[in-house]
């Protein structure tokens, strides 16, 4: 599909009526658990608005056109036996990390800075360790899915882990991804992330390498 | 500690402990630590020692002495446990930086140390501090990573806690690897080879391609003996947390053998509550050489290159070093990959009178490759007359020599292929002939990075293909 190779497109995006459904779906999850770290911290759009981070989330169905045709660019490689792909907003790597701050590992040692994230590709042996875990449970591309947000990791390493993770038919994981923002970003930043990682799972296609 | 200066059987001189040297750590203080401390003060720790141990250390006395490290001891109420230090320095290549990259963490969220694993992931062994059991072999998405958790059990080094080791980010972010070479229920020894540095979990880095790879080292202990899950490290005092701030390791010493000198042991535990378990049924190691008897000590057969590394081994191409290790991870310098290509097409050697390059005299261990590689037209060195032969082999600098040892001829495709190596390049047209013969290739973002290094175990990789395609 056009948008695998290349730059994802509003024409695209209108021609897969299913990804309109698992990115609202997704982001209507995000408004129930969102990746917030303090009480009453907001999950609104508006404030998610606020952030430095480009194409802020969205929740409708107008503004995931928007977010997802404006930009986005698509990813795709084959890994262990897995042809995976998707798309990525603008400011972000193909690799799926954000760090419009620069941070320098001098700074934190290996920290991941505030307001940065970092994304752990699962497939092969990573993503048989993850197996099945709590979640939400969702069909992306097709196929059984589960996402988690976790808005306290136990290590303290990251102020939110948002983990999916994409089964095949026989329910074996497949393909997922792993994402680690930043100690000490803020509410509406995680939530921002969070919001746009849905978008990005809402554009994954997994397949196994024939 | 003794370092012994000696050659090897690749022709460099390298600077290795001796092993007997470390081997001394097992069974008494670290020879390093060893040297700061009064003789009266040995005495008393290997006395206490020797009844804390009690009827543990019949059980440890039983096995083979690991190859390195030891367990510890302790003092009233002072612990002194020493672990072996989990990676190699050697292997570390240029890596290592004494002053920099063996950092102690002091941040509040971080229980660790982390050592510096350079820029690539997956080249860098992570070894076994101690003795022990795996008890947690998988990626978890805790911000950790990749992780492998080891089981030392009760009271090690007369602690009166189990003891338990973690090593984390084992895996590629990226490519989605795990570089865990051990499964849970396995039995380790102090200084095994259980998975190498990757980059995986809450990490950040800015170098690449692997950005962020370190291992996080820890030692966790607890009252009782943990359930072996994901969760099994919260369930433990963080110990190392505790202990090292304000401590040091050893890194002074560019080949430390023990590597934690640990602080006043606050934790909590009665040492006479619980009894001593023993371990009747500890297996021993095995190791099965490999085609043509290849066996080095730090390349299993599961080694992403161990089949192109064996190619060149019954070939006589390579030999590893004294000490019984190849140092798949170590950076290759130009002499050694001379010598590996003019070995690998076996090319009779060449022994002008004069030196061709000033930096390389007649007595030089790579004389003779070097010249005959001269002789062929693969090597020129620079304009200032002298070769460098202990300077890291770069990649656009390989893909040169490689195409030119086999009688390729450059290639301009018309368009780059990376862009980082674009037609003015001076290496454009060898990168390019390398590439259309697929003895490299690029890495995700498109670029080629021609003058990072390369390790031993990537050279072997290219000089096999290379030297398996028709001539």
């Amino acid at each position: 599909m056009a948008y695998i190779t290349g730059t994802a497109s509003r024409s695209v995006i209108r021609r897969v009526p299913a990804l309109w459904v698992i990115a609202v779906g997704l982001a209507a999850l995000l408004a129930m658990s969102g990746c917030q770290s303090q009480p009453g911290a907001s999950s609104q759009a508006g404030d998610a608005a606020q952030s430095n981070l480009p194409n802020p989330p969205a929740v409708t169905e107008a503004q995931v056109e928007l977010a997802v045709g404006d930009g986005w660019a698509g990813y795709r490689r084959t890994a262990q036996g897995v042809i995976y792909s998707y798309s990525y907003p603008p400011g972000w790597s193909g690799d799926l990390a954000y760090c419009p701050s620069g941070g320098h590992e001098s700074q934190a040692g290996y920290g991941i800075p505030a307001g940065c994230a970092v994304t752990d590709i699962l497939v092969g042996r990573k993503a048989s360790d993850l197996g099945r875990f709590s979640g939400d449970r969702l069909t992306i591309d097709g196929k059984d899915a589960i996402r988690s947000v976790d808005a306290k990791p136990r290590s303290g390493m990251a102020s939110c882990i948002y983990t999916v993770m994409v089964y095949a038919r026989d329910s074996s994981p497949l393909f997922g991804f792993s994402t680690s923002i930043g100690r000490g970003t803020d509410p509406a930043t995680q939530q921002a992330i969070t919001a746009l990682l849905d978008q990005v799972a809402g554009t994954l296609h997994v397949e196994k390498q024939p | 500690m003794r370092v012994a200066r000696r050659p090897t059987t690749d022709g460099v001189t390298v600077e290795t402990t001796d092993k007997a040297d470390r081997r001394s750590s097992v069974v008494g203080r670290p020879s390093s630590v060893v040297s700061t401390v009064t003789p009266s003060v040995v005495l008393l720790v290997l006395s206490l020692a020797a009844l804390v141990f009690g009827v543990a250390s019949t059980a440890l006395a039983s096995r083979p002495a690991p190859e390195t490290g030891g367990l510890g001891v302790a003092t009233g109420g002072i612990l002194t446990t020493y672990f072996l230090e989990p990676i190699n320095y050697e292997d570390s290549g240029d890596y290592y930086d004494q002053s920099n990259l063996l950092q102690y963490t002091n941040y509040t969220f971080h229980h660790g140390v982390d050592i510096s694993g350079g820029c690539v992931a997956g080249v860098n062994p992570v070894y076994a501090a101690a003795d022990g059991t795996v008890a947690l072999a998988q990626y978890i998405n805790d911000g950790y990573g990749s992780q492998v958790a080891l089981d030392h059990g009760y009271n090690v080094g007369g602690n009166s806690h189990y003891t338990y080791t973690f090593y984390s980010h084992m895996g590629n972010r990226n490519s989605g690897q795990s570089y865990i070479m051990v499964t849970p229920g396995q039995y380790v020894f102090a200084g095994q080879l259980i998975g190498y540095q990757g980059n995986d979990g809450s990490v950040y880095g800015t170098c690449g391609p692997d950005p962020g790879t370190h291992l996080d080292w820890e030692i966790r202990v607890s009252d009782t003996a943990l359930s072996y899950n994901i969760y099994m490290r919260y369930g433990a005092t963080a110990a190392s947390h505790d202990f090292y701030t304000g401590h040091q390791l050893t890194y002074g010493d560019p080949y430390p053998d023990a590597s934690v000198e640990p602080g006043p042991f606050s934790g909590g535990g009665n040492p006479t509550d619980t009894p001593v378990p023993t371990n009747t049924s500890v297996p021993e190691p095995t190791w099965t050489p490999g085609p043509c008897g290849m066996l080095f000590t730090d390349l299993p057969d599961t080694h992403w290159a161990y089949s192109y590394i064996s190619y060149l081994f019954c070939h006589n191409v390579v030999s590893g070093y004294a000490d019984g290790t190849f140092r798949p991870g170590e950076t290759s310098t130009r002499g050694q990959f001379t010598k590996m290509i003019v070995l690998g097409y076996n090319w009779t050697l060449y022994n002008p009178v004069y030196p061709s390059f000033t930096d390389v005299p007649f007595d030089s261990a790579f004389y003779q490759y070097i010249e005959t590689a001269h002789l062929r037209g693969i090597i020129n060195g620079y304009a200032d007359g002298t070769f460098q032969p202990g300077n890291a082999v770069t990649r656009a600098q390989a893909a040169k020599m490689l195409v030119l040892s086999h009688g390729w001829s450059p290639f301009d495709p018309g368009y780059p292929t990376f862009w980082d190596v674009p037609p003015d390049n001076w290496a454009y047209s060898w990168v390019e002939s390398a590439y259309s013969h697929s003895i490299i290739s690029g890495y995700a973002d498109g670029a080629f990075h021609p003058e990072y290094s390369i390790t031993r175990a990537q050279l072997s990789k290219m000089l096999v293909l290379t030297l398996q395609q028709t001539r």
